[in-house]
């Protein structure tokens, strides 16, 4: 019972860790850029298959 | 012809080892066998090749498809005897069963299978597409591909600048491998994949050592998908580099050494312990020799492997088990016999060479140690300065900046992003539990691995260019695992963040080189027309604008058996206007690249003769070029006495270069 109750904290220190090193990954200033042009990246995926798709329906 | 040759010859070689590693399933695991069989397979190609190409000078497509077919047929005879293909099908069958049964009940896994199958269809589908285009591909190691394929031999060349005394002083184990994927298919279609097969050896290895930790086979599945989730990773597969096979064979080497270590004696498994112990040790070996001729760095990650492996046997002396002491001198034996003497037999061949021609192994490093120098060279720090903001961090603050990836887009060559963020969310806090776990509970199979690992990611010169120290994340992924095992009363949380963290990857992991209207455009040209001056990819094109004109020329026109010399290098090492040497050579490599420049325009004549030259390269405004002019002056002067022959023609002129058409006499 100890050890889980040991474990459970243990468990939620590592979750809260791991939130706050999310935290700041993802909010350094240069990940805007970097989702910027990953979002430009997959519109251009989207418009190629979308008007080869076109070409070859028509 | 070619293709089916290829085909044949890998199917033949690595199957040849698999069955025969079916006959040390007592030894070995079925996935350590899989990647005994790459090993084996690896270092038969590769010893080929270096026979045929250092010893004969007959490094050519059919010698090298009959000696490995005589090599295989013979092993598969012998292995067939012992052991049935019907059983060794069996077993694979059986294996993929399983596998595909544990993945199939947890449907968060399966999601992350898919995503992980789906990525690597992906990869091969670029590797396929596109040719090879990244900056050390086409400076070195393509044209080491090209040098050694054109003499039919493994010799030095002509070294008019640094970047070609780079190419010979190069360890070529890798390189070797890439022209295995050349000479058959006469093409380099598929060169830039040569690394994904590492990539997929790595992330074998991770499963398996993850087992070995006793991590319940489900997480070991996790962990090893995770580590592929790494975007340097999944970047380096596809493209002409060695950093990621390095990495991987250094896991691969530390995968088989876990066979040996101090659980394994407390356990009392190794009863009939040294021999059972030399099949793992020699591919251990194999792997070690292999990671040590494929990069100038590969000594130091030898050292720290044997440092390591010292201590180990250090504190094997101290345990007994079943009344036994640990017998050093037996140990010191096999782990010569099998560990040491492959590795050094596999891969010190090259240091050999550098320290015979050049008086130092390591050349062209300088190496000094308390300002003692050891060996001469050219310099005593890397080619390339680190950038100011890493000059201006501490050994700490370096790495955690890295780390965090302050990049606006990923690039194969890692510059200043890190390991993505499976590695930085979830691996990091992982190797503080695992390690402190493993600390306080004597775990001592996990301090082993995880000494070496993080030792050898220490000592890294350049640890903060993460594409050096891949391997830290298999570390980062065993951790994992533990943390899985460990709290798997709560593991679906675990599995929602690394399934998100791995998809996230998956769709940010694009580089600017690769951009969905270029795929476009190179899915509906012919195979022969997907080239690097209609790719003109981003980490090149605003430096090499000038050079596409001849690129396009040579690509149109340089058949086999051509011969093209050019007559000018890259001035030192000035990177805004690289002098690639790859682009030279046609996309099979079946033409021949020289070096030809003299003093005089007699003596350069002369040499043009002696090395056949058909076409020459030159700059505008160059010594040649206006000996050129000269020659055609005249010759157009005098042309109208008749029985001149024109010397020069010219086939290709822009502003920056021309080809010449060469006849001789």
């Amino acid at each position: 019972m100890m050890s889980e109750n040991k474990k459970s904290i243990l468990f939620v220190l590592y979750i809260v860790t791991a939130l706050i090193l999310a935290v700041i990954y993802f909010s350094v200033p240069e990940r805007k850029e970097f989702l910027e042009f990953n979002i430009r990246w997959w519109k251009e995926l989207w418009q190629v298959l979308g008007s080869s798709y076109i070409r070859l329906v028509i | 012809m070619g293709t089916a040759a290829y085909i044949s010859i890998n199917l033949l070689v690595f199957f040849s080892w698999n069955i025969f590693l079916y006959g040390k399933r007592d030894s070995l695991s079925f996935a350590d066998r899989l990647i005994g069989a790459f090993v084996l397979f690896l270092t038969q190609i590769i010893a080929t090749e270096m026979l045929l190409g250092v010893v004969f000078s007959s490094l050519y497509p059919l010698p090298l498809l009959l000696l490995n077919t005589v090599i295989s047929t013979g092993i598969s005879i012998s292995a067939l005897r012992k052991n049935s293909a019907a059983r060794v099908y069996k077993e694979i069958k059986d294996e993929a069963l399983r596998i595909s049964g544990i993945i199939k009940q947890d449907k968060i896994l399966l999601c992350l299978f898919s995503i992980f199958l789906l990525s690597v269809g992906w990869m091969i589908f670029l590797g396929y597409l596109f040719p090879s285009y990244s900056w050390d591909a086409l400076y070195y190691h393509l044209p080491i591909v090209g040098q050694i394929m054109q003499a039919g031999a493994i010799q030095e060349t002509r070294t008019p600048s640094f970047i070609q005394q780079y190419i010979n002083i190069f360890p070529k184990n890798i390189n070797l491998f890439f022209l295995w994927n050349v000479i058959f298919l006469k093409s380099d279609v598929i060169v830039d994949l040569g690394q994904l097969v590492f990539t997929i050896a790595g992330v074998l290895s991770i499963y398996s050592m993850a087992v070995k930790l006793k991590i319940t086979e489900k997480y070991a599945i996790y962990c090893a998908l995770l580590f592929f989730f790494t975007p340097v990773l999944m970047l380096q597969s596809t493209i002409n580099y060695v950093d990621a096979a390095v990495s991987m064979l250094l896991l691969v080497a530390v995968n088989f050494l876990m066979y040996d270590d101090v659980e394994s004696h407390m356990a009392g498994n190794d009863l009939n312990g040294p021999v059972k112990r030399r099949t793992p040790l020699l591919l251990a070996g194999l792997s070690a020799g292999l990671l040590l001729g494929s990069k100038p760095t590969g000594p130091v990650f030898i050292i720290v492997m044997l440092g390591i492996i010292a201590i180990q046997e250090a504190v094997k002396l101290n345990v007994i088990f079943a009344g036994r002491s640990h017998l050093l001198k037996g140990s010191l034996k096999d782990y010569s016999i099998c560990f040491l003497m492959p590795a050094i037999l596999i891969g010190g061949y090259w240091y050999m060479r550098n320290w015979i021609l050049y008086g130092n192994p390591v050349y062209y490093m300088d190496v000094s140690i308390f300002n003692i120098q050891l060996f001469k060279g050219l310099k005593s720090d890397w080619v390339e300065s680190a950038p100011q903001i890493i000059n201006n961090l501490n050994y700490l603050t370096r790495l955690l900046y890295v780390w965090l990836e302050r990049v606006g887009y990923y690039l194969y060559d890692s510059r200043l992003s890190g390991f993505g963020p499976v590695w930085f969310v979830l691996f990091l806090p992982s190797i503080i539990i695992a390690l402190a776990h493993a600390l306080i509970k004597k775990k001592y199979r996990f301090l082993f691995t995880g000494a070496i690992l993080l030792l050898t990611f220490l000592v890294h010169p350049r640890n903060w260019t993460t594409r050096y120290v891949i391997f830290i994340v298999g570390l980062g992924a065993l951790s994992f695992g533990f943390v899985f095992e460990y709290f798997y009363k709560r593991e679906n949380v675990l599995k929602i963040i690394a399934l998100l963290l791995a998809g996230y990857t998956l769709l940010t992991v694009n580089s600017p080189c690769i951009m969905p209207e270029k795929i476009r455009e190179f899915v509906a040209l012919q195979a022969g027309e997907r080239t690097l001056s209609r790719h003109k990819p981003f980490n090149i094109d605003s430096k090499v604008r000038d050079e596409y004109g001849y690129w396009i020329w040579i690509e149109n026109n340089i058949a086999d058996g051509d011969t093209l010399a050019y007559t000018f290098v890259d001035t030192g090492l000035d990177t805004s206007r690289p002098f690639f040497l790859a682009p030279l050579w046609n996309s099979g490599f079946s033409n021949k690249v020289v070096y030809a420049k003299s003093g005089t325009y007699e003596e350069w004549l002369k040499e043009l003769g002696s090395v056949n030259a058909g076409y020459i390269l030159i700059r505008r405004g160059s010594i040649e070029d206006q000996w050129i002019e000269k020659e055609r002056r005249l010759f157009y002067s005098l042309s109208w006495m008749g029985n001149m022959k024109e010397k020069f023609e010219i086939m290709y002129s822009d502003d920056n270069y021309r080809i010449v058409k060469y006849k001789k006499g």
